[in-house]
């Protein structure tokens, strides 16, 4: 599970209580997960603006939980280690820095999407904000789930609905549909959806304007002249 | 025309009675409603029969988890497809069975389901808390003695090994109480010889040796729990802490305090079996083992071996099977000898070896005596030598590590004693008229529920279920003609 707890973003930034909410829906979620059956596994990472880190399992020793209620142990542990080790990121983050995008964009969700496909992991997408196109296409190219919360009141009921079924039972269970997938590329600078744009012959970076320096690569293209025109002129006629 | 209920079947359905190892849902299932009240008071059981639960009951349960009212039995229907209309009714039947969720009118009239209040709101405390702690979490001090995990595993081994050892009646008789004497009698492993009163093994005793640990230790647990009554416990408050085990760490020490005596009582037994470690009785702290542990997954068939070898050099195969149906054992001990003579022939025996084959008459004694092929082919391979495992299968590729020509023979063996099925029906005779009998015949026939028919003699059986059916049908046609 990766969690992305950027403070950038928009549900956060409108009411931080919300954030609380979140979490404790996705440790539910995630005991839930481990609930089912006894050989299930968890792994929970968090995603900061400056690094992602494994808020479950801890690495090295787990702490040493003693119960206080008549929680389950195991499930103790992981809400105390979730807590405790997602407090520590955010107190690690840099003062100074204003919060950028969230490192899990991008390149790194493209990649992590191939490998799942290759691995035959399924990878579902549950967004509470706004619309992840290049996540969605993830899901559907992996055989996942994307769901878009309507309303974060119902976010555990949502999870426990929709994500908590393994893959074999999902066919038997009446889901939420695929939706239309949009398959649009998003561009390198803008992060724009396009239908037509540039590629990068080298590194197969999309940009939606003509650059002679490729700011992924650093490859100097070097024609000049008619060329960078050309596809203008086939865009027009489109 | 007259109709006799006498059942094709006899009386002796099974000739050899196999061990009937019950799974928790089963086990459950045959106590009383009051008995499963009781139960779920207990976070740990909620939990455990949670797991257990068919995949689909368990979507139920947790979308019904946090509602609060009755819910349409049609709503729940639309959560499954159509096509999985069967699945879906298995699992509802099996919710209904285990009382977790009742029946409840929805204003406007229409039935629907409520889980069972004392399950919702233990399987709530379980899965997010509050409510009191388990009984042995109190905080401990650091034990200046602690043991390791491989500790308690051959301890676990030992003590579990005594049991069986007793069993098949090694001299080793030490280290086994009265207690357990009396719970392998009662679960019918064993029996009290009619000379000298002394207890010799039985036949369904045999065929749980031949089972895995973890089934051994779960069906051994189950008598002792029925038998718990008699001696002032309460099986519940046994199971539950039973499962409470279950779900603890392995390694780690767990506190007595705050325990009844009847369940110190339950622990000192559980520390006979090897099922926790104490160092002394009065510690005041114990480690559960694997064996404990393993209670909750004994049914995951999915989980092959309960026992991980890694932890174990102690317990490695010593079984050889060559395709010449020979079989090389290096073993001493008895148990393990007695064990091999049940289904094979012992030929030879060597300080450190023992040597048999497994031939048609061997085979069949077994089969005779309740072990069914399944057993013997799951004991050998449970028990390769490491060089089984090496050894390659002359290029045919099998899932077994036997060599595969006894492993279909065995299995052969089994399957031609298994010449009958039977079916429970109901005979049709004395027809008046050859129309009638055609006419009653041919009905049956059509709703597939014909087993046999004989015209000459007017004669036919319909199986049990679709006796009310064809007995309708015929007062109707007897009516109008």
């Amino acid at each position: 599970m990766i969690v992305d707890t950027n403070p950038n973003q928009r549900y956060i930034t409108e009411d931080p209580k919300v954030l609380t909410n979140v979490l404790d829906a996705v440790i539910a979620f995630g005991n839930s997960h481990l609930m089912q059956k006894a050989r299930n596994q968890l792994a929970v990472i968090g995603c900061h603006f400056h690094k992602s880190e494994y808020l479950y399992p801890s690495p090295g020793k787990p702490l040493d939980v003693r119960q206080i209620d008549g929680q389950y142990e195991l499930f103790t542990l992981v809400e105390k280690t979730i807590k405790m080790r997602l407090v520590n990121l955010v107190k690690s983050q840099p003062q100074d820095e204003k919060p950028g995008e969230s490192l899990l964009a991008g390149a790194m969700a493209m990649a992590l999407c191939f490998i799942a496909r290759k691995q035959q992991v399924l990878v579902d997408v549950c967004s509470v904000d706004k619309h992840l196109s290049l996540l969605q296409q993830g899901c559907d190219i992996t055989g996942g789930l994307y769901l878009k919360v309507p309303s974060l009141e119902g976010l555990l009921q949502y999870l426990l609905w929709v994500f908590l079924p393994e893959s074999s039972e999902r066919g038997k269970l009446v889901l939420p549909g695929r939706g239309r997938v949009d398959y649009r590329a998003a561009c390198f600078c803008h992060r724009e959806l396009l239908t037509i744009g540039y590629v990068c012959s080298v590194c197969l970076s999309v940009f939606c304007k003509f650059s002679p320096i490729c700011t992924t690569c650093h490859t100097v293209f070097k024609i000049g002249g008619p060329l960078p025109t050309k596809p203008k002129k086939k865009k027009m006629k489109i | 025309m007259s109709e006799s209920s006498k059942s094709k079947s006899s009386l002796n359905l099974n000739p050899s009675p196999t061990l009937q190892c019950k799974d928790l849902h089963e086990y459950l299932k045959s106590r009383t409603p009051q008995f499963l009240e009781t139960l779920y008071n207990y976070p740990t059981i909620c939990l455990a029969v949670y797991r257990e639960l068919p995949e689909l009951a368990r979507h139920f349960v947790i979308r019904l988890l946090f509602v609060e009212q009755p819910v349409p039995q049609a709503v729940v229907t639309s959560w499954v497809s159509q096509t999985f209309a069967k699945e879906q009714s298995k699992a509802c039947e099996a919710l209904s069975e285990l009382s977790v969720w009742q029946e409840a009118p929805i204003p406007g009239g229409m039935p629907g389901w409520m889980l069972a209040q004392s399950f919702k709101k233990n399987l709530k405390v379980a899965l997010l808390g509050g409510g009191r702690p388990w009984s042995m979490s109190s905080s401990l001090e650091p034990d200046g003695k602690a043991r390791d995990v491989a500790f308690l595993d051959s301890y676990a081994l030992e003590r579990w090994e005594c049991v069986l050892h007793y069993m098949v009646g090694s001299a080793q008789t030490e280290g086994i109480s009265a207690d357990a004497v009396r719970i392998l009698l009662h679960a019918g492993l064993m029996t009290r010889d009619a000379e000298d009163g002394s207890a010799v093994i039985t036949r369904a005793g045999f065929q749980f040796l031949l089972l895995s640990t973890a089934k051994q230790v779960w069906l051994f647990l189950q008598h002792y729990l029925h038998t718990a009554e008699k001696r002032s416990l309460s099986a519940a408050e046994c199971l539950a802490f039973l499962y409470q085990l279950s779900f603890s760490t392995l390694g780690k020490d767990y506190s007595t305090e705050g325990m009844s005596n009847n369940m110190l009582v339950f622990l000192q037994h559980l520390r006979e079996f090897g099922l926790v470690y104490q160092r002394k009785r009065k510690a005041g702290r114990f480690y559960p083992t694997r064996l404990a542990l393993n209670i909750a997954c004994a049914h995951d068939s999915v989980i092959p071996a309960p026992v991980p070898a890694a932890g174990q050099p102690q317990q490695q195969g010593y079984i050889i099977v060559e395709t010449n149906y020979r079989v090389y054992a290096y073993t001493q001990t008895n148990l393990q000898v007695a064990l091999l003579g049940l289904f094979t022939e012992l030929l030879y025996r060597f300080p450190n070896l023992v040597v048999g084959v497994l031939t048609r008459e061997s085979v069949r004694q077994a089969l005779r005596g309740g072990i069914t092929a399944q057993q013997i082919i799951r004991y050998l391979e449970q028990h390769s030598h490491m060089q089984m495992l090496k050894s390659e299968t002359g290029g045919i590729r099998s899932s077994s590590v036997l060599p595969p020509t006894v492993v279909d023979q065995i299995k052969l063996w089994e399957s031609e004693r298994n010449r009958f099925t039977y079916t429970e029906g109901v005979v049709y005779n004395q027809f008046l008229s050859q129309a009638d009998f055609v006419v009653l015949r041919d009905y049956a026939k059509q709703q597939g529920v014909l087993t046999w028919q004989n015209e000459r003699s007017r004669t036919m059986v319909v199986t049990r279920a679709g006796h009310d059916d064809v007995k309708k049908f015929w007062k109707r046609y007897s009516k109008t003609s």
